[in-house]
């Protein structure tokens, strides 16, 4: 063994940037070279530890596969699987092109440049974002939202939690339903500071139930597994919601009196009666037996039961319909749907309406707080259907009847309330009540949060969004309108894909449609890899990854974990540059100067960094980016910590205190338990949608939960027998670790991770044996998957299920293009309206398909 | 229009080349402040100048100066800024010499000043998560 | 003094992170994987428990794997620690037939990730390692002699593993053996392993 006398033997923090939850590092760096990655242990975010992907981003850093150099096409034809004919140019050359192009864009119309982003570069994208708000477009996605993200759950997050996403109280909660997340178990948010967390209340005795049609990673964990059929999780939530309103009258009056607009009083329109002087809406105060405006001071009590005439109209209060509309839905109601048994339903309701212990008090930092030590949790899984906003409602309103919302024990927002860094008072947020008194969110990563809802525009954007203001990001039906802006009388055609770091061709839906709509458009990638996406780029630019680049990150406002501390970190890289890979934040400050765009560009960066005074970018002068990160630190956390200071320390950090975490009790804001402003919201949309002569199904625009079933449900077809459903797993994130051979080591072995999970006796129905491989193909869009079966007695008889974003066919992924490397599900879910709850724009991502035995087994 | 109802205001007009615009309001008695508007964001394919210079009585509302930003871009200026009950849209923020307006009917002026420079941001949000 | 691990599968989520870390760790080559996480699965449709076991060497109090080896490159630290001087490995195998365990592994052929591609790491990292003789997990040996913990250890996201004296009855991994009923893998064949489970 040689010995190594080292001359430079270094530990940088910094922060990983393989998923969205933005752990801590410290990175280890020996002569140069990067030898070992840890969790940095003073990061309250991670907590001194990684999960796999973290500690495999070496192998990354220096995968000879990366892009190296800039390149440009040589082959006008375009297709997933025709070669582009890559020739290095120099950067002067993409330059010179790129802003050529975004020139004569912005001065034909700015609208036709769209922003491909994804969520795991939570540094690049927003800066990107800031590029193309100034340059004048409203289009921009994040690619996942089709397989692969949230998006009625965000909505939710906004209107009941006051943030884009929550977690269980990892101290005090005794009862987790978790419908088919992972959270604690690799996925979901703050991956690795919840994976802890939820070990220790697992540990301390928390009761998990997990509702999956899969014995995934999250249900393995679970002390009950439910198997359930995929997309009625929501008909099991409102079956749920009867047993607890109706049969057992277990609800946390309190809560609902004080907190939610329960009270108010509804009129036979479906909408809140108002008082004639103010216009605020009325509740009934059964002591002084009279209607009052809900934030009268004289209110004595609030009714949520009765009716009652106010103007001579019949008036009940927001509650007393609820319950009423409820009625039908019963465990017995919701047993075909579900292939879960009335009496489970009914068990798991009496025991989370026990467990919620409604009435009951904890004392933390000397307040008297709500105790409802029970969360209910839903992620993509669950959503990800036609039915994704009345399915999220039902599910959300389990939290809210109980009283389990964002108080001690129950389900908390990440991260709803920040009193600010204390020193400079900066990062300071609260939930704040409208005119109505509902709760608007103090801090949301787009400029408008879905309540209160924008007004409906015609046509404004190329994904729906202009026009159905609840969606609170990226949407579903994007492809569909690019394909075809005429069918949506949108008056211009998207011509430019600024495209940064993300995979769409393969993680949104059906790549072949994917392709018919973008391979039109003039695209320039950031990209670590020639992946599948890069197949339809005209540029490509070697991108610097997280280990090689410098940001302000951890601004994420789901990064930080809802208890414990806040914490903001530094990426800043590990390594010298790498040939010719730039950080694309770099690269957009100088296509700025290109297009004479510095003015807007910095008054815009002043604004969405939150950069101040003394700090704020001049137009005079021209800043570098590590300037504009200096300048934003300092203008956050002071003058004594700037860039330099959080190169050396890594991170900065604060206690949490209780009336940030637990911040209910403490606000006067109230959150909808009827959604009163649903319905005209749809009249409005579909008022809009008839006036363009489009067609648009705005039915599910309601004020309360009902069961709808999604396609794949309705589907009666003896061929397509089952369904196709996707999970995820720890060892990769979406698709774009699929090429990193440690994580490819370790998924190797498990049977899972690279192949299609089916259910014993349905394997034998077919003849299919452990590690036959076997075909999958789609109903809907008719395209066939391969893999391996892995075969379990834990997964419902009528389900496949199948891991990640695997499956890649990029030649220049040597590693994860080789067969068996998993699955790629998007392949088997079609694009198209049929498929998105329209309220939501989210995309609907169970399918039905037929599973057999492939004829050539290798 | 104007804030007392029955008084009406002369302002002058330029656009970006120097062109100027017919007047369309009788003479008020009000002093004048050279106002310079500046567009930002997702509202270049309705606005087709920035900066706008102007001239306004310093007795002005921002409300003013947005509605009169609309009689001259139209409608659909309108319609990107607006709510429909004539608040600003969420994604619409108003700068009067750096510091954020908080409410539509803020003076432009305060007596003192003789000009005023107005910045218009309209956010787009151009990705989710 | 006899370390020992304690890994508490309750906490345990099969995540790999171990796995991975070990082979950042100790810059192990394609197909030396010194510690691996295996699922196993019991019950029926729909009572069903799936779990996650990590496994590595399990530095047995009575290794089978030492009293085979022909060379004496299989031996044993005073610590408990059993480990392999590689230059006296002659890659005969031996012992990996008599690990009951199967967690030793032959370095057959030096390749890289990339095949022809070496990483600056592999570079560095494969220094230590040789080719054509067996390696295994040694308790991160170089790590303990820094005062550190293995780094299995050190980064597991559940905190599932404690390391320690196993010696010392008042040691935090005796105590979780004792207090949650810690228990060996394959106890009968005698060979007292030093990593104790605790129940999922």
């Amino acid at each position: 063994m040689a010995a190594n006398l080292a001359q430079e033997d270094r530990w940088i923090p910094t922060t990983c940037g393989v998923c969205y939850s933005v752990c801590a590092l410290q990175v280890h760096r020996v002569n140069g070279t990067v030898v070992k990655i840890e969790g940095n242990p003073d990061s309250a975010t991670n907590r001194g530890r990684l999960c796999p992907r973290g500690v495999s981003g070496i192998m990354t850093l220096y995968d000879p596969n990366r892009v190296n150099v800039p390149l440009k096409r040589t082959n006008p034809e375009k297709g997933l699987n025709t070669d582009p004919g890559w020739v290095q140019i120099t950067w002067e050359e993409a330059l010179d092109t790129i802003a050529a192009r975004l020139s004569k864009i912005r001065r034909e119309d700015p609208r036709k440049l769209l922003l491909t982003g994804t969520v795991t570069t939570q540094d690049e994208v927003p800066f990107a974002k800031i590029f193309a708000m100034t340059f004048g477009t409203p289009n921009g996605w994040n690619s996942g939202a089709g397989n692969h993200c949230g998006t009625a759950e965000h909505l939710f997050g906004a209107l009941l939690h006051a943030s884009w996403s929550k977690l269980p109280d990892p101290d005090h909660c005794r009862y987790l339903l978790n419908f088919g997340t992972g959270t604690g178990s690799g996925s979901y948010y703050c991956v690795t500071g919840m994976a802890q967390r939820i070990a220790e209340a697992r540990v301390r005795g928390m009761k998990h139930v997990a509702i999956d049609p899969f014995l995934g990673p999250g249900a393995e964990k679970a002390d009950e597994w439910i198997p359930i059929r995929p997309g009625t999780d929501g008909a099991f939530a409102l079956a749920m919601l009867n047993v607890l309103l109706n049969e057992l009258s277990i609800y946390d009056g309190d809560y609902l009196k004080h907190h939610t607009n329960a009270p108010y009083l509804i009129g036979d329109d479906g909408l809140y009666i108002r008082d004639a002087k103010q216009q605020l809406p009325l509740i009934w105060d059964p002591v002084d037996a009279g209607e009052k405006p809900f934030s009268d001071p004289t209110i004595k009590d609030f009714a949520l039961e009765g009716e009652y005439r106010v103007n001579g109209l019949r008036a009940r209060p927001a509650f007393t319909i609820l319950r009423e509309h409820l009625k039908p839905f019963t465990p017995e109601w919701a047993e075909p749907i579900t292939t879960v048994p009335a009496a489970t339903i009914r068990r798991i309701a009496n025991e989370f309406g026990q467990e919620a212990r409604i009435g009951s008090t904890i004392v933390l930092e000397g307040k008297v707080l709500p105790y409802r030590p029970v969360a209910v949790m839903y992620f993509k899984g669950a959503q990800g259907h036609k039915n994704a906003l009345l399915s999220s409602m039902a599910l959300e309103l389990l939290t809210e009847v109980v009283g389990a919302s964002n108080v001690p024990g129950g389900l908390l927002g990440m991260n709803s309330c920040s009193l600010g860094y204390p020193e400079t008072g900066q990062l300071k947020w609260t939930p704040k009540a409208d005119r109505d008194g509902l709760m608007v969110t103090g801090r949301w990563p787009n400029p408008s949060p879905p309540y209160p809802p924008r007004e409906v525009k015609g046509a404004e954007t190329i994904d729906l969004r202009g026009m159905i203001p609840t969606c609170p990001g990226s949407s579903g039906a994007l492809p569909v309108v690019m394909a075809d802006p005429e069918r949506f009388k949108v008056p211009y055609k998207i011509e430019m894909n600024l495209h940064v770091g993300s995979n769409y061709v393969m993680t949104f839906a059906n790549p072949k449609a994917i392709e018919e709509a973008f391979r039109n458009v003039f695209q320039v990638s950031f990209a670590l890899f020639l992946d599948e996406s890069t197949y339809l780029s005209d540029i490509v630019l070697p991108a610097a990854s997280y280990l090689e680049r410098l940001s302000h990150t951890a601004d994420w406002i789901s990064s930080n974990s809802p208890v414990g501390e806040w914490c903001y970190h530094v990426r800043q890289p590990v390594v010298g540059q790498i040939a010719e890979r730039r950080s694309a934040c770099d690269v957009l400050l100088e296509l700025v100067e290109r297009l004479g765009m510095r003015e807007e560009f910095y008054n815009f960066v002043n604004l969405m960094l939150e950069v101040k005074a003394p700090y704020t970018l001049e137009t005079d002068s021209r800043y570098s980016w590590e300037e504009i990160v200096d300048r934003r630190y300092k203008s956050l956390f002071g003058a004594e910590r700037g860039l330099e200071w959080f190169k050396e320390h890594g991170l900065v950090k604060w206690p949490k205190k209780a009336e940030e975490v637990y911040w209910k009790p403490f606000s006067h804001t109230r959150v909808p338990l009827y959604f009163e402003w649903f319905k005209p919201l749809g009249e409005k949309v579909r008022a809009m949608s008839e006036k363009l002569g489009i067609e648009l199904d705005t039915s599910a625009f309601q004020p309360l939960p009902e069961w709808r079933p999604c396609l794949s449900y309705k589907e009666n077809s003896r061929d397509h027998s089952l369904y196709a459903i996707y999970y995820k797993i720890p060892m990769q994130t979406f698709s774009g670790t699929y090429n990193n051979p440690w994580l490819d080591e370790v998924s190797k072995i498990d049977r899972f991770a690279y192949g299609v999970a089916i259910n014993t006796e349905t394997a034998r129905q077919r003849g299919i044996r452990e590690g036959d491989w076997i075909e999958i193909k789609s109903s809907p869009t008719g395209n066939t998957i391969r893999g391996q079966a892995a075969l379990t007695e834990g997964i419902h008889p009528e389900v496949v299920a199948i891991a990640g974003c695997g499956g890649h066919w990029s030649k220049y992924l040597s590693v994860a293009n080789q067969d068996g490397k998993g699955l790629c599900f998007e392949w088997l879910m079609p694009v198209g309206l049929d498929n998105v709850d329209i309220p939501s724009l989210t995309q609907d991502q169970c399918v039905r398909v037929t599973v057999s035995k492939a004829r050539a087994q290798p | 229009m104007g804030r007392q109802g029955r008084l009406t205001l002369r302002v002058s007009m330029h656009n970006h080349n120097g062109m100027p615009f017919a007047p369309f309001l009788t003479i008020g008695k009000e002093s004048l402040m050279q106002v310079e508007v500046r567009f930002y964001g997702f509202v270049r394919d309705v606005v087709d100048t920035s900066p706008l210079a102007l001239q306004m009585p310093d007795c002005c509302t921002l409300r003013n100066l947005v509605d009169l930003l609309v009689q001259r871009y139209g409608e659909k200026l309108h319609e990107r800024l607006y709510t429909n009950a004539g608040e600003l849209e969420a994604n619409v923020r108003v700068f009067v010499e750096d510091a954020q307006a908080g409410s539509l009917e803020e003076l432009l002026g305060d007596g003192q000043k003789s000009s005023a420079e107005v910045k218009v941001f309209v956010l787009s949000a151009t990705a989710g998560g | 003094m006899r370390y020992g691990m304690v890994i508490d599968l309750k906490r345990c989520i099969g995540c790999t992170g171990c796995s991975v870390v070990c082979k950042a760790e100790n810059a192990t080559p394609p197909g030396v994987l010194w510690l691996r996480v295996i699922k196993h699965e019991s019950g029926k449709y729909p009572q069903v428990r799936r779990i996650s076991i990590p496994l590595q060497c399990m530095h047995c109090a009575e290794p089978p794997c030492l009293e085979v080896c022909p060379t004496g490159a299989t031996f044993q630290h005073p610590n408990g620690i059993v480990d392999i001087d590689a230059d006296k490995c002659v890659g005969c195998r031996y012992c990996m037939m008599a690990c009951p365990y199967d967690q030793r592994f032959f370095n057959a052929e030096m390749r890289y990730y990339f095949q022809e591609h070496p990483t600056p790491f592999e570079q560095v990292g494969y220094q230590r390692h040789q080719e054509g003789v067996v390696s295994k997990c040694n308790f991160c040996l170089p790590r303990l002699e820094k005062g550190l913990e293995p780094a299995c250890v050190a980064n597991c996201m559940t905190k599932a593993r404690t390391f320690g004296d196993l010696d010392n009855p008042l040691s935090e991994i005796s105590k979780l053996v004792r207090d949650r009923g810690g228990y060996q893998l394959y106890p009968e064949l005698g060979t007292n392993p030093s990593i104790y489970y605790l129940p999922a």
